[in-house]
């Protein structure tokens, strides 16, 4: 009896001592894909034939969800709406990440990242590109209908010319834009956060409300229509509006105003609520391969990051300094740059001064 | 030694498990005692040899992690040296020479890549290796390293990766007047410097920045895959340790348990990271435990199979012993003793037990005996409640009585009433009912049955009983006697043939004996007593039973009588329902052939009034009152009657039943709603021979939807005749129209034939309206009396050619003959034409003459004939093939009729024409 106990107890020790020897090590097995992406972005931005293809290769589809502004894409996001992808300017990325909406991405899913130029990478609105994968990129200018306005438009300050009252276009979309144009117009940083500049943004703006024409009011993603019709002659803009808009009318024109042009960039972010941030990631990567982000240059006529796409992209966009512009102009142009919350607070208050103001009387 | 497990497994399973026995709980805590001391020792061993290789593998690695560490300082340390010395150098010194960073970076081949920037991030100098990529850049102000640098702090950057998977790491360093020195570090230097520090066979060193990236690994692919483990929970730790080292067992990113030890590099915030696998870092304690292990489990069998043996010996077995002999005496055995090995607790134990045995085994046999003696005795009432023979009973006691007394000679039974007679005896030799000798007064039977006491006689030579006797024998006696109560009704005695003393046990059990015999002796009595009963009773009963017989007999003949009337009653009961039953069928089939007709059907009284007799519940869907309503008003029916059809009724139905006996009348009733209901009623007289004389029955149908129907016919008809009424006379005033218009015209027209023409068409238009005029003015709008209208017609004519004054006369004679529009239409216009003709060319040059029209219906068969006695037709002209419109209108015209046409040229002319209608 006494034999039976100690024979146990032993091969007890000895099952133990195996264990020891030989413990397994299992591989970590990547997470389940989700049935559907929520993908929240500008309206006919990212083509639609990308996602069908990203939904072909691995199942997953793509819910597309627009916004009208990113003020609108930032006020849903802190309201809990739930996003798996959020396009977002590289300025209000900071923000997102300090208020804890976005999640970090985790690169060992995103190695295509690796084809990212340099000049998107590490960059102060997201050090070490924490929290977003940049997507595109570009100058915000004038467009112009070369044929129809009095003199040739060269600089920001052109906008307020009372020849063109009643036909300017602004995007009621882009509020930091619009009062970065006027700040460079009257000759400050774009990001300035200085009062009385400010001030003096918001009395130029507020003169500028009586000539305005939104540019929403004609399509909400694309300014072309409206400069074709001839309805409004010059407006804030980019290049993808002008390449569109001179398939109806060759005389639009695109100029970069002598104050500089404002440069701004959209990155790819995950909120921090994604139910399904492995997928996700597996969406950016997808996006990044060269092929699939030539596609969608091809398609949406932004400049890309992805330096590795750039040989596959359609030449004549590639070599269209209204896209890909040259070394000289895009050293000249001014990257809008985070605001300080107390600044940001500010440009709140310039832009609802300017919304409230008189409308633009109707012709 | 595997064998000697195997057997002691098999052996030690073989065992039943029972917790609460002594065995259990004695080895249970024998091993747990055992198991405890061999624990602490392991333990000890195994925590000693740990604790040593502990030591050794951590000052082992963290010598390694620190190496490392200050390798990689070093590294860095040089390059940022190299980039201070490049911005003391200063903005003009590097603008004036630009062939200076080329020259740098030459002698620093770590380097791939050096810019120089003014504060706002322009590039004021630069020197690369390769292709430029820093100098390039547009986005710099914008840049982490820059805005760092800017800042006045040395910026160590995470590893990036280009699009052909070249590493590269960013450094950058702040520069006298708010300039930038930023340099691309080669990554491939740093990772030779990594996969050349060694330690221990397998262990292996990487570098992490504060994030947890790796970005530098003996293995590349884990740096270009940007492993991180920022998700290890227990590497993070180290992460947060920016001082001092840090150690720790756990499972490292691909899950292999190792140790490792982190060290911080200096000058940067990176980590290194020293891991071995714990299989190797514990080679020593493992092998140790295993020894140790082993040797415990041999120690463990040897110790289990050398001192299990002597406690089985000593305790286990001898127990096992007294178990067993406890159950087989539990058994019944109670022979058995156990044998006593040891004079210890345990053998003295067994001998308690041995004697408790012996003592058992001796009151067993006492009991048995006792059992034995109860079970005769029992035997003996048995036989006593089944056995009313006392004979036997006496010689079963006898029996018994030698059974349980075996050294008996001889037992005899006396029955005693005031003397004693002899009953039974049983010899010990086997002889049956032989009687020692007849019983003495004042002997021993007798002092017994008189006294009523038992006497024992141990021995016949000494007692007083037998002192005065010359009995040769010496024995001894005893006498029982057997008791009813306090009456002696028997003795019995047993005799020994030498001196004996009885025991109590003897003698009670002969008492109970006695007791029995004494029983049985007195149910003999009894018995006897009964069955003299018996038989008086028996003879009473026989000839009660007799006049019981008697009696049956004479009720039965009696019942049978009555049953045969009950019979014929019966008989005639069934006859009768049956024809109930077949008379309740047949009103009941007559009551629905009535109830089911859609009419109502009433039987009432030959009287003015008409009140019912019978009315069928229809007359609720009729009239919407009830067959009782209408029967407890006998005026109701007088009642409901149309006003306006109330007295025609009455006197018609009077008269015509008073004659035919039958009537048959539609008329309007009111019913409950007040609406007016079209009925049928058809009444007859019923037979005399009926049920009642003086009454008729009737059906009434509802009749009011097809006088409806009737009625609206009979509008819709009215309504059609005024409608073509009035287009016949529309036609009539048409054509009137037009020939009035043909006569207005002529007036313009001066030649005399085409005046004659206009008269012509105005003629046959006329004949055509005054067929329509006819029509309209007939009776049915569908014929005209031929004869009348052939009377106007020619009337007109002879009007319209002025033919009277000429001195032509008329003659028409013609059968009432009726046509429709068809025939009458072509009829008028052939008579039109024919008369014309006469008219025009009969009678030339005021030749005076007759025209005759006649119209004969013979049948279906109408036969016109128009003649005149004038100068006859031309013989040459075929009236059938002419030019002349008239005559060719006359002849189709006849087509149309489906008729015949014949000329007879005589004395004058005369068209004969024949058609069917």
């Amino acid at each position: 009896m006494t034999l039976r106990l100690t024979l146990l107890i032993n091969l007890v020790l000895f099952w133990l001592v195996a264990c020891q020897a030989v413990s397994p090590t299992p591989t970590p097995t990547p997470p389940p894909l989700a049935d559907e992406l929520i993908f929240y972005n500008w309206e006919e931005d990212l083509p639609q034939s990308v996602l069908e293809a990203f939904t072909r290769e691995s199942g997953v589809k793509v819910n597309y969800l627009v916004y009208e502004s990113q003020e609108e894409a930032i006020d849903n996001m802190r309201a809990g709406q739930v996003y798996d992808v959020v396009v977002m300017e590289s300025r209000f990325v900071g923000l997102l990440a300090r208020e804890k909406l976005l999640a970090e991405i985790n690169y060992q899913h995103v190695p295509n990242f690796k084809n990212i130029s340099a000049n998107f990478r590490d960059l102060a609105y997201d050090p070490g590109n924490k929290y977003s994968v940049p997507y595109n990129w570009g100058f915000t200018a004038l467009i112009v209908r070369s044929d129809l306005v009095e003199a040739p438009v060269t600089r920001w300050a052109d906008l307020w010319d009372p020849r063109y009252a009643g036909r300017v276009g602004l995007w009621r979309g882009q509020p930091r834009e619009a009062i970065a144009l006027t700040l460079k117009s009257l000759g400050y940083s774009a990001s300035s956060e200085n009062p009385a500049e400010l001030a003096a943004a918001l009395d130029k703006l507020l003169a500028l409300k009586p000539h305005l024409r939104f540019l929403e009011d004609y399509d909400p993603a694309n300014a072309g229509p409206a400069l074709a019709s001839g309805e409004i002659v010059i407006a804030m803009g980019y290049a993808s509006d002008v390449l569109m808009g001179r398939e109806l009318n060759p005389a639009i024109t695109y100029v970069l105003p002598q104050e500089g042009a404002l440069l701004w960039g959209d990155n790819f972010v995950i909120p921090a609520n994604s139910p399904h941030p492995y997928t996700a990631e597996l969406f950016l990567n997808f996006l990044q391969r060269p092929e699939i982000n030539a596609q969608v240059a091809n398609e949406n006529l932004y400049a890309t990051p992805n330096e590795a796409a750039y040989p596959l992209i359609n030449p004549d966009l590639r070599n269209n300094p209204l896209v890909f512009p040259s070394n000289e102009d895009l050293k000249k142009a001014e990257i809008i740059l985070p605001l300080s919350p107390e600044g940001q607070k500010l440009y709140d208050q310039i832009w609802q001064r300017f919304m409230d103001a008189a409308p633009p009387e109707k012709r | 030694m595997n064998q000697l497990i195997s057997a002691a497994i098999t052996k030690g399973l073989s065992f039943k498990i029972d917790p609460s026995s002594l065995r259990w709980r004695l080895t249970s805590f024998l091993g747990l005692v055992l198991l405890v001391t061999f624990l602490v020792i392991g333990a000890g061993v195994v925590t000693f040899v740990h604790n040593t290789e502990v030591a050794a593998w951590r000052g082992r690695q963290s010598e390694a992690a620190r190496n490392a560490a200050n390798t990689v300082g070093a590294f860095i340390r040089r390059a940022a040296d190299t980039l201070s010395l490049i911005g003391l150098l200063g903005r003009d010194e590097l603008t004036s020479k630009p062939q200076l960073l080329g020259q740098v970076l030459e002698q620093n081949p770590a380097l791939q890549e050096v810019v120089y920037l003014d504060a706002q991030g322009r590039v004021l100098a630069s020197g690369s290796q390769d292709q430029p990529l820093l100098a390039n850049l547009f986005t710099i102000p914008q840049s982490q390293w820059f805005l760092t640098a800017k800042q006045g702090q040395n910026y160590y950057g995470s590893l990036q990766t280009s699009a052909d998977d070249a590493p590269y790491l960013m450094l950058a360093l702040p520069a006298p007047d708010g300039a930038v020195v930023a340099a691309r570090l080669r990554m491939t230097v740093l990772w030779n410097v990594v996969s050349d520090i060694h330690f221990g066979e397998s262990g292996r060193v990487y570098i992490a920045n504060r994030e947890g990236q790796i970005i530098a690994h003996t293995d590349p692919q884990v740096v270009l895959a940007r492993t991180s483990f920022a998700d290890h929970t227990y590497l993070a730790q180290s992460l947060q340790n920016t001082t001092s080292e840090w150690y720790g067992e756990y499972q490292d990113l691909q899950g292999n348990p190792v140790v490792g030890v982190t060290a911080p590099v200096p000058g940067t915030d990176w980590v290194v990271v020293t891991e071995l696998p714990q299989r190797e870092a514990f080679a020593a304690s493992r092998s140790a435990f295993l020894v140790m292990g082993g040797s415990l489990l041999l120690f463990g069998l040897l110790l289990t199979m050398v001192g299990g043996r002597y406690p089985n010996r000593t305790i286990f077995r001898p127990l096992e012993e007294l178990r067993d002999g406890s159950e087989r005496i539990g058994e019944g055995d109670l022979s058995y003793r156990i044998k006593i090995a040891h004079q210890d607790e345990v053998g003295q134990v067994a001998k308690a037990f041995n004697n408790m045995t012996a003592r058992l085994h001796e009151q067993r046999l006492a009991l048995e005996q006792q059992n034995a003696q109860l079970e005769a005795i029992y035997q003996i009432g048995l036989s006593l409640t089944s056995n009313l023979e006392v004979k036997t009973v006496l010689d079963l006691i006898l029996g018994s009585t030698f059974k349980f007394l075996p050294q008996l000679k001889d037992a005899h039974i006396f029955l005693y009433q005031e003397r004693l007679t002899f009953a039974a005896s049983l010899w010990s030799d086997g002889r049956k009912d032989y009687m020692a000798a007849e019983p003495r007064a004042g002997g021993l039977t007798y002092t017994v049955a008189e006294q009523g006491e038992t006497i024992v006689i141990p021995d016949t030579r000494t007692h007083p009983l037998y002192a005065h006797t010359t009995m040769a024998w010496s024995g001894a006696l005893a006498g029982i006697p057997l008791k009813i109560g306090t009456r002696v009704v028997g003795v019995m005695t047993v005799a020994y043939e030498h001196p004996f003393t009885f025991t109590e046990t003897e003698l009670r059990l002969l008492r109970l004996l006695g007791d029995q015999a004494a029983i049985a002796i007195e149910n003999a009595y009894l018995y006897e007593q009964v069955q003299q009963e018996l038989t008086e009773r028996k003879q009473v009963q026989e000839a009660l039973h007799q006049l019981n017989e008697e009696l049956e007999r004479r009720v039965a003949e009696r019942t049978a009588e009555v049953a045969d009337v009950n019979d014929n009653l019966l008989a005639e009961i069934l006859e009768r329902q049956r024809v109930e039953a077949a008379l309740r069928k047949s009103e009941l089939k007559y009551r629905l052939l009535v109830e089911q007709m859609p009419a109502v059907t009433y039987i009432a009284k030959l009287d003015e009034t008409g009140s019912s007799v019978y009315v069928s519940s229809q007359i609720k869907n009729l009239l919407g009152y009830s067959a009782e309503e209408w029967m407890a008003d006998p005026q109701l029916w007088f009642n409901l009657v149309h006003p306006d059809d109330r007295d025609s009724i009455i006197r018609e139905s009077q008269a015509a039943l008073a004659t035919d006996r039958t009537y048959r009348a539609e008329y309007r009733m009111f019913n409950r709603e007040g609406q007016v209901v079209w009925v049928q009623d058809q009444t007859v007289v019923l037979p005399d021979e009926a049920v009642q004389s003086g009454l008729t029955q009737g059906v009434l149908f509802d009749i009011t939807a097809r006088k409806r129907a009737e009625e609206q016919l009979k509008t819709s008809l009215h309504e059609k005749e005024i409608l073509l009424k009035e287009i016949h006379h529309r036609v009539k005033n048409n054509m009137q129209v037009i020939s009035s218009l043909l006569n207005l015209q002529s007036n313009y027209v001066s030649d005399t034939q085409a005046l004659e023409i206009f008269q012509e068409s105005q003629n046959r238009v006329r004949s055509m309206a005054l067929i329509h005029e006819k029509l309209y003015r007939s009776k049915n709008l569908a014929e005209i009396d031929l004869g009348e209208y052939v009377n106007d017609l020619v009337i007109y004519l002879f009007r319209s050619y002025k033919a009277y004054g000429k001195g032509i006369t008329l003659k028409i004679q013609a059968d009432d003959v009726h046509l429709g529009i068809d025939a009458a239409v072509p009829c008028g216009l052939i008579i039109n034409e024919l008369i014309s003709n006469a008219l025009k060319h009969a009678f030339p040059h005021n030749y005076q003459g007759e025209i005759r029209v006649e119209l004969q219906k013979n049948q279906q068969q109408i036969s016109l004939c128009v003649s005149d006695d004038g100068i006859g037709f031309p013989t040459d002209l075929d009236f059938q093939n002419t030019n002349s419109l008239g005559l060719q209108l006359v002849n189709t015209l006849v087509g149309q009729l489906d008729g015949t046409i014949e000329l007879q040229n005589g004395s004058g002319t005369t068209f004969k024409i024949n058609f069917a209608i």
